[in-house]
């Protein structure tokens, strides 16, 4: 087909111009596809992990912020309820209860201190390793292993709250015993750990050499020594001498997953805690992320405005470059008309460029598209991460 | 000229044309070229020596007269068959060449093919693409974008696209006016040439007196002495 090889070659003469409007047609055409693309998967992939998670307590305040961080393991830390609570649910009879405990980091993942029926109402598979059983041990999600190039076997430390905070938690270290299938969850990018492991990050539980008496004061009191060492790390041989100071029932816990037997026993527990002076509150998640979805597709609404000017804009630059570039190509025009061209082949010629500029745009934004929607669950989560 | 220009290729029975809204008329009561026939136009500026060219070419329309080229007419068709007969009969050259920047000085070669839908682009006519460039001194350079070919390396890339579909009318338009001396006489050589082996005939506008004698026929415009040969009147009013 001469036209096209013509307008191939054209194209390929002016190549930086072309590579622009290219770039330009593509950029226009993506924006709205991977923003579209993004939003559906991340409204999907939080509206299937609120849908999966019947009820959730927590100390009363934002009910927002106690999903976000229940469920996604984001965001500001809600004020902690404490295990009464957890032994309260317990004692109802009306649900398996699931404590979370979400405050430290390790590694730059979130380290959720739980028990072992979290492992199992997320219906985890194991890349390798095994679910952590003993003080001490954590099971990676599949990302935070893969970023860290971490494997059962090999550890980490916790991170402190406050690097400047001298009496706060110092750091843990934590023996990797399992990794994670990869869930396309949250999950992927937490560290599982039991939650007696995360009250020792806290400082509420430690383990520390045997107290040696340095002395005994005139009037009999036994004095310790100062050297005592505590352990940063739980081993076998020191494992035994981990203790709690406090009363258990005041242990902190971020949030409690409720699983209901039946659908009354859901109604009772949400009733139970619906009085206006309860300290703790009992939300469904699925209802209050849908809210949270229908305030970002209102924002994705004024994005789409906003891209649909911008996308005019850009069109009325490229319509100008080829209306000048038209100008510039007159006396080529010219010469083909006196060569014999027929009536349309100026017309064919340019709109062939067009088509190709047009279809290479599109192919720009497609591959855009497919790797947004290959890439999308790590994309939500970076793109969603910091808004939530 | 040679013995066989005797039947008429091109006729031009009493042609008149004027510009819209200009005070100008061209007037060219009959004029014929044979075939081998190498005809010079001279004349000062603005005495229509290219409006006569692009009327033969079909890019202007006469008001009276008959044009026919290779027993085909010009006048009195549409447009598509004047561009048609265009492709088919006519080659260009001009003087500022007029080579598509984006195109190799190959591709300019080939461009009328590509300019023609119902012509297709053989071996055979690659070949002979091929034979031009080498026949006109070109062949190493057919990779060359325009812009990396000098003044007479273009006229002669110019001269192979005019000459590719073997033309039956060759006009020139000024075809050595951006050339030396030497690039001069050796572009004219080259197309008495190619007109003497295609049995085509040549329509040259020139300022260029020096070369006058080479040609079978001379018509001046500005004096309406028309020829050193009587086969052909032009008239200009």
């Amino acid at each position: 087909m001469p036209s096209l090889y013509l307008a191939l070659a054209y194209l390929r003469y002016h190549w930086l111009k072309s590579l622009v409007m290219v770039l330009a047609t593509g950029l226009i055409l993506a924006v709205p596809l991977v923003t579209q693309s993004l939003l559906t998967r991340s409204q999907e992939l939080m509206t299937a992990r609120a849908q999966t998670t019947p009820l959730l307590l927590g100390r009363q305040g934002s009910a927002m912020d106690l999903a976000i961080k229940a469920l996604y393991f984001q965001g500001q830390a809600p004020q902690p309820a404490s295990m009464a609570t957890v032994d309260q649910l317990w004692d109802t009879g009306y649900a398996d209860i699931i404590p979370l405990h979400i405050r430290y980091r390790a590694g730059g993942a979130a380290v959720v201190g739980t028990s072992l029926d979290y492992l199992d109402f997320r219906d985890f598979q194991y890349q390798s390793g095994r679910a952590f059983s003993l003080i001490g041990e954590v099971v990676l999600g599949s990302e935070v292993a893969r970023k860290l190039e971490l494997a059962p076997g090999q550890s980490l430390v916790s991170q402190p709250e406050n690097l400047f905070d001298l009496t706060a938690s110092y750091p843990l270290q934590l023996d990797v015993v399992g990794v994670l299938e990869p869930t396309g969850s949250p999950d992927d990018g937490a560290i599982f750990t039991d939650i007696k492991t995360s009250w020792i990050i806290q400082g509420i539980g430690h383990g520390h050499d045997d107290v040696i008496a340095a002395g005994v004061t005139p009037d009999g009191v036994i004095v310790a020594n100062a050297a005592q060492r505590q352990f940063a790390r739980i081993t076998d041989e020191n494992r035994a001498s981990f203790h709690f100071h406090g009363d258990p029932e005041g242990y902190p816990v971020t949030a409690v997953i409720a699983l209901p037997y039946d659908h009354k026993s859901k109604t009772i527990l949400r009733g139970l805690f619906q009085s206006p002076d309860s300290s703790i509150q009992a939300i469904q998640p699925a209802p209050l992320i849908g809210q949270l979805m229908e305030s970002l597709f209102r924002f994705k609404a004024v994005l789409d405005a906003v891209v649909a000017v911008v996308a005019l804009a850009a069109l009325f630059a490229l319509g100008l470059a080829v209306f000048l570039s038209l100008q510039l190509r007159q006396a080529e025009m010219r010469t083909n008309y006196q060569l014999g061209a027929d009536r349309w082949f100026s017309l064919r010629l340019v709109s062939l460029e067009l088509l190709l500029l047009l279809t290479g745009g599109v192919a720009l934004a497609a591959l855009a598209w497919l790797t947004a929607d290959a890439l999308v669950g790590e994309l939500v989560v970076l793109l969603i991460a910091p808004v939530l | 000229m040679s013995e066989t220009a005797s039947l008429a290729m091109i006729s031009v029975q009493d042609l008149a044309f004027s510009y819209p809204k200009a005070n100008f008329r061209l007037q060219v009561p009959g004029l014929k070229l044979a075939a081998r026939e190498k005809v010079a136009i001279v004349g000062p500026s603005g005495t229509g020596k290219t409006t006569l060219l692009n009327l033969l070419a079909g890019l202007l329309i006469p008001q009276h007269g008959k044009i026919v080229i290779d027993d085909s007419p010009m006048t009195g068709l549409r447009d598509a068959a004047r561009r048609r007969l265009r492709r088919r009969k006519l080659g260009f050259v001009f003087q500022d060449f007029q080579l598509i920047p984006y195109l190799t000085a190959y591709d300019n070669i080939l461009h009328p093919y590509r300019l023609d839908p119902d012509a297709r682009l053989t071996a055979e006519v690659r070949q002979r693409a091929a034979a031009l460039a080498e026949a006109v001194g070109v062949s190493d350079r057919l990779k060359q974008l325009p812009r990396a070919l000098s003044q007479g390396e273009k006229q002669r890339v110019a001269i192979c696209r005019a000459l590719i579909r073997s033309p039956r009318l060759l006009l020139a338009d000024e075809a050595t006016g951006n050339l030396d001396p030497e690039n001069k006489t050796l572009i004219l050589e080259l197309l008495f040439r190619r007109v003497e082996d295609d049995g085509a005939a040549l329509l040259a506008v020139t300022h260029d007196h020096g070369l006058l004698d080479r040609f079978d026929r001379v018509i001046d415009f500005a004096d309406f002495r028309h020829s050193l040969n009587t086969t052909s009147e032009a008239q200009h009013a």
